[in-house]
């Protein structure tokens, strides 16, 4: 299975600290290739909320490489993958209200993850960030808002505050979901600050093409994956500045995920 | 000052003055008192020098002054608490650092004394030395300012601050800090990172790969850099070492990639084979991609700054979240007579850190602190006039030794009835 990554990272442009985090660690093992995408968008209204999203991908980067790695290396069954991730949005739940009162701070974070391991896929999800299947057409697969709604007359001073991320839902749980991969298959992991610019239709047009490709030979596919992958993250930022120029305002982050 | 602050222990003694751990009441939290007496001659300059210093900085490192206090013939300078402990002891206890470990660390300490240097009216430490620098999970902290120097004004009077071994030879004459001689000091202090030797010992700061050959030549250019008699000859800011010490981590990142032969090879399955990164059980690992961008300092606990404790209770403790049962037992006793009680009841501990955050703890992991743990029941699981005998048993993972230790707890109802637990072994 060949697989293409993209990033997009809107960086220090803009107005204050770019508050979204990402990560992406694609590794190759005897077994096949193991990749994990994060995407994680600190509330801006919170304070040090860049802290918080650093600290998620951080500690998830670190999960990855060592309980992650033990788990692929045993082929752990999918139902014990499934535990272990949960296990660690407690995890991450924990270290963050311990970061929320070492620093006297009010702090969070949204995470959207993917967890690719052999030929299923593994999502992590809270908040407003969102997770994209692409394949003949594009499809929002995780986009829980948790957003405050607007009842009453008095309400609407809260109106669109998020409710449930990472340091500020509580006992509340992740969405930690598995499903089995199939070819040609794209997914996109991005903040909100980009999907509110594109528009699901633009994201397909311009990822759409990249899925359909296939190399001469696996040598020649192998050589030509950075060359590849930089062309992704052009495609990435072309959104990007898109939809910056459509109006948005949010920093962005975008990773995207393309399995041929 | 006694109606606010409880005094909880002493934490250090020095000449100038003692520093408290005490607790507010007002706010339900621990502070650092530093209790200066105002008797000594320059005494007076020096507080308000360290008042001075920590009023105009608020960086993370550097503790946060939040309250004075005056007495008779003292001033108590309340403090932020900075957990840890001093470079010092850690030297002391464990022995000298690693090269990468003390590059990282002294990454640290140059990018706190780069930040007092660079503020508007520049600031010199004055006192560098490893009593003044605390370590807490691989994070370095600044402390003392009772030496400070404002670099641009000229009207101020020298600091009564030299630490033989730290204190550059020109402060012995002038005794006014400059950037020159916090450099001298933090090359002084590295040295005493890498070769856990004092640098005022007889033989004084001499090339530290004598001692240690491994060392790269690159550190031992840098300290020597830094502790040259001449303050021309040495670096010019604390921005300049920074740089010097990053490319230095580099060459060591660069050097383990090197060492662990990444590149493409043509045996194995496919390719990427050959690309190791570390290998565990004949498995290998190939990093094909790794990206990490984030604006946010948040690092993990480094692991190897802390030593291995390894934890492992009677069969296991679970946290509540994994929802597992605990295999700690209790036995209630009524009468001299012990009874079990009722098979199958489990009891959930939790387990906690000196400063009372909790660990969430897996079955058959092993983590690694430098603090003590402490085991928390719930209360709700006394009943207030008995007598309980719990047991907990540990055992080392590597040897298989076991050790058993029993408590006798009493639960005792107060006004409210609610039982209150003590133990009485």
């Amino acid at each position: 299975m060949r697989i293409q990554t993209g990033i997009y990272w809107s960086g220090a442009a803009g107005p204050g600290k770019n508050q979204d985090s990402l990560s992406l660690q694609h590794i190759s093992l005897q077994r096949g290739e193991c990749l994990l995408a994060l995407v994680c968008d600190g509330i801006g209204s919170l304070a040090c909320s860049e802290e918080a999203s650093g600290c998620v991908v951080h500690s998830m980067t670190d999960w990855f490489y060592h309980e992650g790695k033990m788990l692929i290396l045993q082929n752990s069954p999918k139902e014990m993958i499934l535990l272990a991730l949960q296990r660690q949005m407690c995890r991450l739940q924990e270290s963050l209200k311990i970061l929320q009162r070492t620093r006297n701070i009010q702090t969070g974070t949204t995470l959207s993850g993917l967890l690719l391991i052999g030929n299923r896929y593994y999502l992590i999800h809270i908040g407003d960030s969102r997770i994209y299947r692409i394949r003949k057409r594009i499809i929002p697969i995780c986009k829980q808002k948790y957003h405050t709604v607007c009842l009453t007359k008095d309400d609407s001073s809260r109106e669109g505050y998020l409710l449930k991320c990472l340091g500020m839902a509580g006992e509340d749980r992740a969405l930690v979901e598995s499903g089995r991969i199939k070819r040609k298959t794209g997914f996109l992991l991005c903040t909100d600050g980009y999907y509110r610019g594109s528009q699901s239709a633009r994201i397909g047009q311009v990822l759409g093409p990249l899925l359909c490709r296939s190399g001469k030979n696996r040598r020649q596919k192998v050589l030509n994956r950075q060359k590849q992958n930089r062309q992704f993250d052009r495609r990435l930022e072309l959104l990007g500045e898109q939809a910056g120029k459509a109006g948005g305002r949010d920093h962005m982050a975008a990773v995207g995920i393309l399995i041929g | 000052m006694e109606e606010r602050y409880r005094i909880l222990k002493k934490l250090a003694e020095g000449g100038s003055g003692t520093t408290y751990l005490v607790w507010d009441k007002r706010l339900e939290r621990c502070w650092a008192m530093k209790r200066l007496l105002l008797g000594k001659e320059g005494q007076k300059e020096a507080v308000q020098r360290e008042m001075a210093a920590l009023l105009q900085i608020r960086r993370e490192g550097i503790p946060v002054l939040a309250d004075v206090c005056y007495e008779k013939d003292a001033v108590c300078l309340i403090m932020e608490y900075m957990t840890g402990v001093s470079l010092e002891e850690r030297i002391r206890e464990r022995g000298p650092m690693e090269e990468k470990e003390a590059v990282f660390c002294a990454l640290q300490i140059a990018e706190l004394v780069g930040f007092l240097h660079q503020l508007p009216t520049g600031l010199a430490h004055g006192d560098l030395k490893p009593l003044n620098l605390m370590v807490h999970q691989g994070k370095i902290a600044l402390l003392d300012f009772g030496g400070a120097f404002v670099l641009q004004d000229d009207r101020q009077s020298p600091g009564c601050c030299f630490t033989p071994g730290y204190g550059a030879p020109e402060l012995k004459e002038d005794g006014r800090p400059t950037v020159q001689s916090d450099v001298y000091a933090f090359g002084a202090v590295l040295f005493f990172m890498v070769t856990g030797e004092r640098p005022e010992s007889d033989r004084g700061i001499y090339p530290v790969r004598e001692q240690r050959p491994r060392l790269s030549q690159a550190l031992e250019r840098l300290i020597l850099n830094c502790t040259q008699a001449e303050p021309e000859a040495r670096y010019g800011s604390m921005e300049e070492l920074g740089k010097e010490l990053k490319a230095l981590q580099k060459q060591q990142e660069d050097a383990v990639i090197i060492k662990n032969g990444r590149g493409f090879g043509k045996k194995g399955k496919g390719f990427f084979r050959k690309s190791k990164i570390t290998q565990t059980e004949g498995q290998r690992f190939g990093s094909i991609r790794s990206v990490l961008l984030t604006e946010g300092t948040y690092r993990e606990v480094r692991r190897d700054l802390c030593y291995r404790v390894v934890l492992l209770l009677l069969a296991g403790i679970f946290s509540g979240i994994s929802g597992m049962p605990s295999d700690v037992q209790a036995a209630q006793r009524e009468t001299g007579r012990v009874q079990t009680r009722e098979a199958g009841e489990v009891l959930p501990v939790s387990i906690r850190c000196q400063n009372g955050e909790r660990k969430l703890v897996d079955f058959d992991a092993v983590y690694y602190t430098d603090e003590n743990p402490m085991f928390e029941l719930p209360l709700h699981y006394f009943e207030a006039g008995r007598e309980y005998e719990v047991t907990i048993s540990q055992r080392e993972r590597e040897s298989g030794r076991q050790r058993i230790r029993r408590f006798v707890i009493c639960a005792c109802g107060d006004e409210t009835g609610e039982p209150v637990v003590f133990s009485k072994h």
